[in-house]
C-alpha cells in the first residue's frame, strides 16, 4: 500500500480527526465512552461468562503502571519543568511508535506548538500532510505555523489548500487573507473573502477580515457595508464600530468616525487592573498540567486506536493521576476496563466518577450493574437506588432497579 | 554555522586585520555581501569604541533589565562631527560588579576618521544609574547641546559648559524624578511657542523590588511582563526660560491619560504649527497627544487612529519614529512591537487619521517573529525615499528554550522603499552590517564621516554596539540641513523644512527624541537622487513664520539661521 493511501480518502467526509480540532475529538471520545457504557449496562447486570476479573495476567502491568505513577510529574507538587518534559516524552514516544499515524503525529505537533517547538512542529505537520494529503487541518496548522515563522509565500499556499479543501473551515479564510494582505495582495484576499462569505454568510471573523481587506484594497465603501453588517449582525463586537470609524475617518466624516471610535473604545475597553490580576494569578505548573493531561488523553486515544491497550490504560492512568476531578480519562478507562472484563478495577474508577459527578445518574447506574455482577447486593442496591433518586422517570434504572430486587 | 555566528566566532584580532584587508582591497567601495543599492558595512571593531551594555541583571530578571537601552548621536563639541552617548544599565540589587568601575554611560568623541576616543570622564556624563533613555537638547538657548538622561530611579541633566564638559544640573534644573520610576523615552519640544525646549518624559511602570514577579513560563523562568503592573502616567515640564523646570504634568492634561510609555516621538502630526506627542505605550493604545498651541494636550490616539493596530488590537509597543515615506507632505509614524505583532506604519492621512497600512506597503516585512525596537525611517540611499531600518532582539535572554520561532539574538532588518509605495526586506544583500546577531535595542542614525550617507549605531543588551558604515553607491546627490532658531528655540525643535528638488519635495522636522529611548537625527538630510540642484528651501519656525532659502548648492551641509531667510513667495 502506498503511503498516503490509508488517509488519502479522509477529508472529505470520513475524517473525524481531520475535520475536527482535538478538543473536539476528545469530547467525541467521552461521548463514545458514555455511549457504550450506556449500551453495556443495559445488556449485563450479573456476572457474564466472558468476565476475567483482575487476573493475575494483569499483575505485572499494575505494577509497571504504578511504578510510573511514582514519578515525579505525576505528584502533586510535580515542577513546571517536570510536566512539560513528561509532555514532550510522551508525544515523542507516541510519534516515534506510530511514525505513519497522521493522529500520533498531530498530537505531538500540537503539543510541540504549544511549546513553542515550531520547527518540530512544522515539520511533523508536513510528514501528516505527506501521509494524508487531504487533510485539512494539517494544511492548517502548518499554515499557522509558517505565518508565525514569516515565512508568508507557503503560509499563504498551505492555507489556499485549506479552503480548497474545506471550504467551510471557520480560521482558514481569515489567517490566509491576513498572509495574503502582508504579500501586497489585498486585492485576492478580498476575492477569496467574497466567495467564502457568498457561501458560508454569518461569521464575525470572515466579515471583519473582509472589511479589513477592502479598506487595504482602498475599496472604502464597500469596506464600509461589510463593517456596517458586522455591527448589525453582530452589535456587541467592538471590532466592527472601530472598521467603520477608520472607514468614516477616510471619508473625512469626523463625527461619525469619532462616535464610532467611542463605541469601540466603550465595547472593547480593557480593564488593565483586572488584567494584571488575572496575569499575577497566572500558574505556570498549573497550565502544563492541563497541557499533559490532555496530551496522555488523547495518546490513550491513539494507542487505544492502534490496539495497543496497555499503552492506552497507562496514558489514561497518568491523566488520571495528574487531576483527581478529571472525568474524561476516568470514563475512558472505564470502558477499557469493562471491554476487559476488570471489574474490579471497573467499580473503582466508577466509584471515583460517582464522587466527582454525584448528580450524574448513569454514574450510580453504572456502579450498580458493576457492583451486581460482583455479587455485592448490598452496594447494588443502593447504588441503583440513589440513581431512582435522581431519575426517577427513567425507565431503564427502574428495570435494572427492580431486576437487582428481584436477585438478591 | 550561519554566517554571522561565523563572524562571532573568530578572533577578534584576526577580524580586525580581515577588516582592514578588506578596506585595503581595490574597488571594493562598497559593504562586502552587497549586491542592492545599499550598503551597510560593520565596522564596530575598528572604531575603538570599547562600550559594553549591562543591563545589570542578577539573575532575578528584574523588568527593567529588558529595556535598557538607548542612545543618542549628536555633536557635542560642535567640531562638525557627530558623536555617540551610549547609556547603561547598572547593578541591580543582587549583581555584584567591580565598585572601582561600575557600569556608567559613555561618550565616545568623533575622531573623523571612523575611530572614536571615549571622553566620558572629561565630560562628566560617566551617570552610573540605571540608564533607559536618553535626549539631546538646548534647554537654555546657548548653543550647546544639553543632555537628558532617563534613569530608573530618576532623571540627570547635563549642562554643556562649551569647553568639552558638562555639569549635571538636574536638582538645580527641577528635574529629579521618582525614585521607583522605571523611565523610557524623552523628548524636548516647545509646546507653547514662548522660544523655549520643555520636556516630555515618558515613564514605563513604576517598580520595586518587594513588588517584583518571579514570573514562570512552560517551566522557565522569564521576565515579567509590563502586564504585571498598573499603567502610569508620563510627565511633563514647562520650561521657566531661567534654567529650570516645572512639573506640569497635571495642568497640560499629560497625566490624565495612564499607559505604559516607552519610545515617543514629538511631531506636528496635523501640520498646525504646533508640535504634538506620539508615546509608544507597552500593552496598552498608544498615545497622541494633540498640542492646543499654548501647552495644553488632549490625548486624540483612539480617533486618530494611533493607538491601536488596523485590526484595533493593543501592541506591546516599542519604538516610535517619524518621517514622510510617500514624500506627500505629510508626517507618518512607525512603531516597534512585541514579537507575534508586526511593525506598523501609520500613514497620515491629511492630518485627520493616522491609518496603518502596513499590510499593503510590507512595512513589516520581516518583523513578525521577533520583538522590534530602534528603528529609523532614513533614506540610506540617497534616492529620496525614506527607506526603514528596524532594530531587532527578544527581550527573553532564554527564548530559545521555550521558542525557536524567534531568538534573544537576531539579525536587524533593512526595509527599502522602492518609491512606489512598498517596502522590500533586502537585509541579505545590503552588506555585512545586517549579519550580527545581537539583541538591539535603541538604535540611532547620522552621517558620522560627512560624507552625505546615514550612517548606523545600535546599542545592542549585554553586548559592545553595532556601528555601521553606510557605504551605499548610486551616486546620489543629497543635502544636509542645520537650523539655527534665534526667536525660536536655538536648535529649530519642531521646525519643518522643505525641500524641493524638481520633482521631488520632500518634508522633514527636527525631532529631539525619538525612536526607542534615543536621540539622533537633529540635521536634517534630504536624498536627491539624480537631482544635482535644490530650487527651493522652505523653513516654518515654530510659531508659524515661514522662510525661503536658497540652497548654494548639492551635497553638503548648510546651516540656516532663522531671519536671515526672505519671506514666503
Amino acid at each position: 500500500m502506498r503511503k498516503g493511501d490509508k488517509h488519502s480518502g479522509r477529508g472529505q467526509g470520513d475524517d473525524s480527526l481531520a475535520r475536527a480540532p482535538r478538543r473536539r475529538r476528545v469530547a467525541a471520545l467521552a461521548v463514545l465512552v458514555a455511549a457504550a457504557l450506556a449500551a453495556l449496562v443495559l445488556t449485563r447486570v450479573w456476572p457474564g461468562s466472558q468476565g476475567r476479573g483482575d487476573s493475575p495476567e494483569w499483575t505485572e502491568q499494575e505494577a509497571a503502571i504504578q511504578e510510573a505513577l511514582r514519578a515525579r510529574p505525576f505528584q502533586p507538587d510535580a515542577t513546571a519543568d517536570e510536566l512539560r518534559d513528561e509532555a514532550v516524552g510522551t508525544v515523542a514516544a507516541l510519534a516515534a511508535a506510530y511514525p505513519e499515524e497522521v493522529e500520533a503525529l498531530a498530537l505531538a505537533a500540537h503539543v510541540y506548538t504549544r511549546l513553542g517547538s515550531h520547527d518540530r512542529a512544522a515539520a511533523l505537520w508536513r510528514s501528516c500532510i505527506e501521509i494524508a494529503p487531504r487533510f485539512a487541518n494539517a494544511h492548517f496548522q502548518l499554515g499557522r505555523v509558517l505565518r508565525q515563522q514569516g515565512d508568508l509565500d507557503e503560509a499563504a499556499a498551505r492555507l489556499e489548500e485549506v479552503v480548497r479543501l474545506e471550504p467551510a473551515h471557520p480560521g482558514a479564510p481569515p489567517l490566509l487573507a491576513d498572509a495574503l494582505m502582508q504579500l501586497g495582495r489585498a486585492e485576492d484576499a478580498v476575492a477569496m473573502l467574497e466567495r467564502h462569505h457568498e457561501h458560508h454568510p454569518g461569521s464575525d471573523r470572515s466579515l471583519l477580515a473582509l472589511g479589513q481587506a477592502q479598506l487595504q484594497a482602498g475599496r472604502t465603501e464597500e469596506a464600509g457595508e461589510t463593517f456596517a453588517q458586522l455591527v448589525a449582525a453582530f452589535p456587541a463586537d467592538a471590532r466592527g464600530y472601530y472598521g467603520l470609524a477608520r472607514v468614516y475617518a477616510r471619508q473625512g466624516e469626523s463625527a461619525q468616525s469619532r462616535e464610532h471610535m467611542e463605541a469601540f473604545r466603550e465595547l472593547g475597553a480593557v480593564d488593565f487592573h483586572g488584567r494584571a490580576d488575572e496575569i499575577r494569578t497566572y500558574d505556570d505548573a498549573a497550565n502544563l498540567r492541563r497541557l499533559l493531561g490532555q496530551a496522555l488523553m488523547d495518546a490513550g486515544i491513539v494507542y487505544g486506536q492502534q490496539q495497543d491497550l496497555a499503552g492506552a490504560e497507562l496514558a489514561w492512568r497518568k491523566a488520571a493521576a495528574l487531576d483527581a476531578e478529571e472525568v474524561a480519562s476516568r470514563r475512558a478507562l472505564l470502558l477499557l476496563y469493562e471491554e476487559q472484563g476488570r471489574e474490579e478495577k471497573a467499580l473503582a474508577v466508577c466509584e471515583e466518577l460517582a464522587r466527582l459527578e454525584p448528580e450524574n445518574p448513569t454514574h450510580w447506574l453504572n456502579l450498580a450493574l458493576l457492583n451486581g455482577r460482583l455479587q455485592r447486593a448490598e452496594a447494588a442496591l443502593s447504588a441503583i437506588e440513589r440513581a431512582l433518586e435522581l431519575e426517577p422517570q427513567s425507565p431503564k434504572i427502574r428495570e435494572i432497579h427492580d431486576m437487582i430486587r428481584e436477585g438478591m | 554555522m550561519r554566517p554571522a555566528a561565523a563572524l562571532r566566532d573568530r578572533p577578534r584580532g584576526r577580524l580586525a586585520l580581515m577588516l582592514l584587508l578588506g578596506l585595503l582591497l581595490p574597488g571594493r567601495d562598497s559593504a562586502r555581501g552587497a549586491e542592492g543599492p545599499i550598503a551597510l558595512r560593520e565596522v564596530s571593531e575598528a572604531t575603538g569604541i570599547a562600550f559594553v551594555h549591562t543591563d545589570g541583571g542578577s539573575g532575578a530578571r528584574y523588568i527593567m533589565e529588558t529595556v535598557t537601552a538607548g542612545l543618542a548621536t549628536f555633536d557635542f563639541d560642535g567640531d562638525g562631527l557627530i558623536d555617540i552617548y551610549f547609556l547603561n544599565g547598572a547593578p541591580l540589587r543582587g549583581a555584584s560588579f567591580d565598585p572601582e568601575d561600575p557600569p556608567k554611560n559613555r561618550l565616545y568623541r568623533n575622531n573623523g576618521d571612523w575611530t572614536f576616543t571615549e571622553v566620558t570622564e572629561e565630560a562628566g556624563v560617566g551617570d552610573t544609574g540605571y540608564g533607559l533613555g536618553v535626549v539631546v537638547g538646548d534647554y537654555n538657548n546657548n548653543g550647546l547641546p544639553d543632555i537628558f538622561v532617563n534613569n530608573f530611579g530618576g532623571y540627570v541633566l547635563y549642562r554643556n559648559n562649551g569647553d568639552g564638559t558638562f555639569t549635571e544640573v538636574s536638582r538645580a534644573a527641577g528635574l529629579v524624578g521618582e525614585p521607583q520610576a522605571v523611565g523610557a523615552g524623552a523628548c524636548f519640544l516647545d509646546a507653547d511657542g514662548d522660544g523655549t525646549l520643555d520636556l516630555f518624559v515618558s515613564s514605563y511602570l513604576d517598580f520595586t523590588y518587594e513588588t517584583h514577579i518571579h514570573n514562570v513560563w512552560m517551566g522557565y523562568h522569564v521576565y515579567p511582563g509590563p502586564d504585571h503592573y498598573p499603567p502610569t502616567a508620563d510627565r511633563f515640564f514647562r520650561n521657566n526660560g531661567d534654567g529650570t523646570f516645572t512639573d506640569a504634568s497635571v495642568e497640560s492634561g499629560i497625566a490624565a491619560a495612564l499607559g505604559r510609555g516607552m519610545g515617543t516621538v514629538c511631531a506636528d502630526f496635523n501640520n498646525n504649527g504646533h508640535t504634538d506627542i506620539l508615546v509608544a505605550n507597552d500593552s496598552s493604545p498608544n498615545f497622541l497627544f494633540e498640542n492646543d498651541g499654548r501647552g495644553a494636550f488632549r490625548e486624540v490616539g483612539l480617533e486618530s487612529g494611533v493607538a491601536f493596530d488596523l485590526y484595533g488590537s493593543i501592541h506591546g509597543s516599542m519604538g516610535i519614529e517619524c518621517g514622510d515615506y510617500d514624500n506627500d507632505g505629510w508626517l507618518d509614524f512607525y512603531q516597534t512591537s512585541y514579537q507575534g505583532q508586526l511593525g506598523v506604519l501609520y500613514r497620515n492621512l491629511g492630518g485627520t487619521l493616522l491609518e496603518d497600512v502596513t499590510m499593503s506597503t510590507g512595512a513589516g516585512a520581516g518583523t513578525l517573529p521577533h520583538v522590534t525596537w530602534g528603528v529609523g525611517l532614513i533614506d540610506f540611499d540617497n534616492d529620496g525615499h525614506r527607506d526603514l531600518y528596524i532594530a531587532c532582539g527578544h527581550l527573553y535572554d532564554n527564548v530559545d528554550l521555550f521558542s525557536d520561532a524567534t531568538s534573544y539574538r537576531v539579525r536587524n532588518i533593512l526595509l527599502r522603499n522602492d518609491g512606489r509605495g512598498r517596502f522590500l526586506d533586502v537585509s541579505d544583500r545590503s552588506g555585512d552590517g545586517l549579519l550580527p546577531e545581537l539583541s538591539s535595542r535603541g538604535a540611532a542614525f547620522d552621517d558620522l564621516d560627512n560624507s552625505g550617507r546615514i550612517d548606523v549605531v545600535v546599542l545592542n543588551s549585554r553586548s559592545p554596539p553595532t556601528v555601521l558604515r553606510n557605504e551605499s553607491p548610486g551616486g546620489h546627490h543629497w543635502l544636509q540641513v542645520e537650523l539655527e532658531g534665534t526667536r525660536t528655540n536655538r536648535d529649530g525643535v519642531g521646525a519643518r523644512v522643505t525641500v524641493a528638488a524638481g520633482d521631488l519635495v520632500q518634508v522633514a522636522e527636527v525631532h529631539a527624541g525619538r525612536s526607542y529611548q534615543s536621540h539622533y537625527g537633529t540635521r536634517l538630510h534630504f536624498g536627491l537622487g539624480r537631482r544635482d540642484h535644490v530650487d527651493r528651501i522652505e523653513v516654518r519656525w515654530i510659531g508659524g513664520d515661514v522662510e525661503v532659502f536658497e540652497s548654494p548648492g548639492v551635497d553638503r551641509l548648510i546651516k540656516l539661521r532663522e531671519g536671515t531667510g526672505s519671506g514666503p513667495m
